[in-house]
């Protein structure tokens, strides 16, 4: 019996090499410019000559389950599809950036030059050919996991259920879609 | 007064012997020939028997050490004696498949270099 | 106008609207947009840095919008990195090469006057035929760097008559190389993907650069519990993942790894079988490692004995999938060589040889030629003398700074004519004082390049060459593990008027009198080389797959039997060196400690990120954009030292010259150590994002080098840093 749908992204961090790869690869697949990125690594850097500590933590659009942006959204132009994805139909947005105030995650950015807002959408275009988004491609060190959560024997569901993970900022109530390994 | 000549005429055949062992130093076979078209001769001419699947069996410079390519071209027999080197190519020709196979002999300096 | 319909005209064109927001000066594209979009995706092979992994550029109404993976290929695994995905800036920079340029003032002024082929050509020509009169051909010098083409360039050096050819090992890895050539009579792979145990000496693959060990690392400590222990002067990226990690002081790593032969031979933990039956002089190294203590270590690395003991017994009982990774760029002391082969010397006597988890002799693939008769050798000794010099180097790619240093004295002869190909000596030989007087003391200096280097500034002619992703090149058979032929077509025709290296040489060779060794096409050169692969028609799976993967890899224990001959002059592995000796070089490792930095002087260690390649990416604005400014690295206490703060200019001066650039404080790098990246400070104009940004490292880098490979030393530099 088929499923339905409901594309997630599982992250192991611990093999995040801060490569820039995945940030590289979305701007072109699509053509963010320069100012702005749809993702973006976190850095964290602790501790005191010789105890020293770095960490990675590649960073983009949650795709929530109950997104926020949609919620706030005037004219509709931020919406879910039935997989999941959060997308933005730059027709309809108007810019009045209500969608960025609401994100926990501040992973929308207003483009100047379009007079709309963008975010990641996991390369929608691509995910609709049969193709991963280009920043689960490209990683040399398979980062991202890419997949249907909903599918019990796909590799996000396989993943979940054998490691420990986490998700961001829970208290926001909106249901990240992106796992954290732990 | 005798063993004392012996004494001396072994002391200079000894150096002589010891003169005449040629010191090791590096074999540069660039002064003997060129490699380089050694090795267009060797692909043009002795490949085309000795490949893979071919009628002398597959050949390469890492078939033989310096010493037996050198003694190989001295004695001049190939095919197993049948015929001296000399028929399939002029002394020149030979002279420099010789330095192309010294140079990649199996015991050869022939350090590995990064995208050829 | 209404905002709607300027937002649907820009979602029609958005392709076309925000490259062009991002480019400046696209109207070529804008201009040839569609209404219906045409996709086509072509498989090729990148070039952004030396590691060619196999690409799919898709191309969107004659624009390439993306290039993604190829999945097909083993050894780029489906991964394309920063750079590999920001080649598409190469190609669309508005600042590239984009006709033949003659120089229309001083060197360096960057005056220039557009020029066509002919003029660039006759141009040339006439020079090199004027330095032939004069000084013979000898007198040129033909430089290059790794390229599926560079054999046209190095061929064209060649049959000019000169035998002074000169390539990048000797300022990159041509010490390690020699090191596992001398021991092993080749130089293997590493199969980090099934290695248990890993020691690294610097050879940061998680930050530097990205490799399959990269991947094959990263999967194999993070998923099936590889061990890394990690020695660095700096807390890298791979610092940070590796199980342990050792500040080692500069220049002592041949002390942790005779200290670990010391403990392994001691406690008769290596395997004894391999080491009787295929290699030789086990024997003398018994003797040879005794003093070589971990206590006595210590004081030399500041690792701590227990833990060197602790991890020469780990090695050991992972041994054979444990590896003293060789690593790549190895131009770091004077006594390289030494460091490497000592390093060889390890993973032999624990038998991480042609087995799972260790050393692999690569499996290669036979090419094809295209077969012509070659000129006459060249009849003048090479300029660098290094027969004398170098005798156990690898000839045919010089010895640089040595050959700098003859070049500078005029003896033994002059050399008044430079041909550069894919190469930029500003940038990348140490001491730039040295590489401008070699450079004006030039009567020509011609540069072929995709983009105005450094080198090309201060060029006589320019030849620019079209980028990977606009041109056909000779196949390439690269060995390995996974060894695999890669292909490169053309993604879309040459935006400008450039050629590729092949017809550059070609226009040359015709006014050289040289035609008759370049009188093919490149698909005749391309045809003739994949004609003996074993599939069906090679070229047209070639252009379709863009690479060929043979069956039947990895193959291990391809060497492991009585007939093996290992290419040492004793068929086997050799532990004590009789060739090292008979050239006068120590036969086994012998420890002498790096130079010190004199009081009030940093020791100036470099080391590379992996969205930047070398120099010739800073100014890629895609790469560009993680780090705009290379800061110079020091400790807070060295900071607090100097009384300077995060973000303040300095100066660091060396003996070979001084430059000024921010400071960063960090607690990532030792207080007797400073670190700045390459490629800033450029004096090429035309690369705005770095002409005078942050500083140029090859300014502060002095002249030294390896002294049985020739390979260049590049952390034998101690600067003063003062504020200002």
């Amino acid at each position: 019996m088929a499923h339905k749908k409901r594309y997630a992204l599982v992250i192991d961090s611990k093999k995040c090499i801060d490569c820039k790869s995945c940030v590289v690869a979305c701007r072109a697949e699509n053509n963010v410019p320069l100012r702005y990125s749809r993702n973006w690594i976190d850095e964290e850097h602790r501790g005191e000559w010789p105890r020293l500590l770095a960490a990675y933590e590649p960073g983009q659009c949650q795709q929530c389950e109950s997104p926020a942006c949609v919620r706030v959204c005037p004219t509709g132009a931020s919406y879910q599809r039935p997989d999941g994805i959060v997308a933005i139909n730059e027709t309809e947005c108007v810019g009045c950036r209500y969608c960025i105030i609401a994100c926990p995650y501040d992973a929308r950015f207003f483009r100047e030059d379009k007079g709309v807002v963008e975010k990641c959408d996991f390369c929608a275009k691509r995910v609709d050919r049969g193709e991963v988004p280009a920043c689960v491609e490209t990683c040399p060190s398979k980062v991202r996991v890419f997949g249907d959560f909903n599918d019990p024997n796909g590799p996000v569901r396989r993943l979940l259920e054998s490691r420990r993970y986490y998700t961001k900022k829970p208290e926001a109530g909106t249901g990240p879609q992106i796992y954290y390994l732990l | 007064m005798r063993g004392f000549i012996q004494h001396l005429l072994i002391v200079v055949a000894a150096a002589a012997f010891i003169a005449a062992i040629p010191p090791v130093t590096p074999v540069s076979a660039a002064s003997k020939g060129s490699e380089s078209k050694g090795r267009y001769y060797f692909r043009s001419t002795c490949k085309s028997c000795h490949t893979k699947g071919a009628a002398g069996g597959e050949i390469t410079p890492l078939n033989k050490t310096q010493a037996q390519w050198k003694s190989y071209f001295a004695s001049s027999k190939h095919a197993r004696g049948k015929e001296p080197l000399t028929t399939l190519m002029t002394e020149d020709q030979l002279r420099d498949v010789s330095a192309f196979l010294d140079a990649h002999a199996a015991d050869s300096l022939q350090p590995e270099t990064c995208g050829k | 106008m209404d905002r709607r319909r300027f937002l649907t005209w820009t979602a029609g064109g958005a392709v076309g609207a925000t490259v062009a927001a991002s480019i400046s000066h696209f109207e070529p594209f804008l201009k040839k947009r569609e209404a219906g979009a045409t996709r086509v995706e072509v498989p090729t092979t990148c070039e952004m840095c030396v590691n060619k992994c196999s690409v799919i550029a898709v191309v969107e109404n004659g624009v390439i919008h993306k290039l993604n993976p190829n999945p097909a290929s083993p050894k780029s695994r489906g991964m394309l990195c920063a750079r590999g995905n920001a080649g598409i800036q190469q190609v669309y920079e508005p600042a590239r090469l984009k006709r033949p340029l003659i120089r229309a003032g001083e060197r360096g002024e960057g005056k220039w006057r557009p020029a066509t082929w002919d003029e660039a050509w006759d141009f040339t020509a006439n020079k090199l035929l004027g330095v032939k009169d004069k000084y013979g051909p000898q007198g040129s010098l033909w430089s290059s760097t790794e390229s599926f083409q560079e054999t046209f360039f190095k061929n064209l050096g060649l049959s000019f008559g000169s035998p002074n050819i000169v390539r990048h090992p000797t300022l990159c890895l041509a010490s390690v190389n020699l090191a596992y050539s001398a021991t092993f009579g080749t130089v293997p792979a590493f199969d980090l993907a099934n290695a248990k145990y890993v020691i690294m000496s610097g050879a940061n693959r998680f930050e530097s650069f990205i490799t399959p060990d990269t991947m094959d690392l990263i999967e194999s400590t993070t998923e099936r519990k590889a061990r890394l222990i990690y020695l660095d002067p700096r807390f890298t990226v791979t610092a940070a993942k590796a199980d342990e990690w050792y500040p080692i002081k500069p220049g002592t790593d041949l002390a942790f790894v005779l200290a670990m032969l010391n403990v392994i031979i001691g406690e008769s933990r290596h395997d004894k079988e391999f080491v009787n039956t295929y290699t030789v002089g086990f024997d003398k190294l018994i003797d040879h490692i005794k003093s070589f203590t971990p206590e006595w270590a210590e004081q030399e690395t500041e690792i701590p004995a227990k833990h060197i003991v602790r991890i020469a017994r780990e090695f050991s009982d992972a041994a054979p999938r444990a590896v003293y990774y060789a690593g790549r760029r190895s131009s770091w002391y004077r006594e390289d060589f030494q460091t490497r082969r000592a390093q060889a010397i390890l993973n032999a006597i624990v038998g991480s040889w042609d087995r799972e988890g260790g050393m692999v002799p690569n499996g290669k693939i036979a090419l094809g030629e295209y077969d012509f008769f070659p000129w006459d050798d060249p009849v003048a000794p090479r300029i660098d003398e290094i027969d004398k010099n170098f005798p156990m180097a690898a000839k045919g790619d010089g010895a640089y700074l040595k050959l700098r240093e003859n070049v500078l004295a005029g003896a033994p002869y002059p050399v008044k004519a430079w041909m550069i190909h894919k190469q930029d000596p500003m940038n990348a030989l140490p001491d730039q004082a040295k590489t401008i007087q070699m450079l004006q003391q030039m009567d020509f200096v011609g540069v072929i390049d995709v983009q105005m280097s450094d080198t090309a500034w201060y060029a006589d002619v320019i030849f620019p060459e079209s980028t990977y992703l606009e041109r056909q090149d000779p196949v390439e058979a690269m060995s390995g593990i996974w060894p695999v032929v890669v292909y490169r077509q053309p993604v879309i025709k040459p935006l400008h008027d450039t050629k590729p290296t092949l017809e550059i040489v070609q226009g040359l060779a015709k006014r050289l009198n040289l035609s008759q060794y370049f009188d093919f096409t490149i698909e005749q050169w391309v045809n003739a080389q994949v004609k003996e692969l074993p599939i069906e028609a090679p070229l047209e799976y070639l252009k379709k797959h863009g690479i060929y993967v043979p069956p039947d890899f990895p193959k291990y224990g391809t060497t492991l039997n009585s007939e093996h001959r290992f290419v040492t002059k004793s068929g086997k592995i050799e532990i004590f060196s009789d060739r090292l000796q008979e050239f006068g070089y120590d036969p086994l490792p012998l420890y002498h400690p790096p130079a010190q930095s004199p009081p009030g002087t940093l020791r100036l260690i470099t080391g590379r990120k992996a969205y930047f390649t070398h120099a010739n990416s800073t100014n890629n604005p895609w790469l560009n954009a993680f780090d705009p400014e290379n800061r110079l690295w020091l400790n807070p206490a060295t900071a607090d030292s100097l009384g300077v703060a995060d973000g303040q200019l300095v100066e660091a001066a060396s003996t070979a010259g001084a430059v000024r650039l921010k400071v960063k404080v960090t607690q990532e790098i030792r207080p007797d150590c400073v670190f700045m990246l390459h490629g800033f400070g450029k004096r090429a104009k035309w690369q705005r994002l770095v002409a005078g940004v942050g500083a140029c490292d090859a300014q502060l880098l002095e002249t030294a080098w390896d002294k049985v490979s020739g390979n260049a030393a590049l952390h034998e530099t101690f600067v003063k840093v003062r504020k200002v």
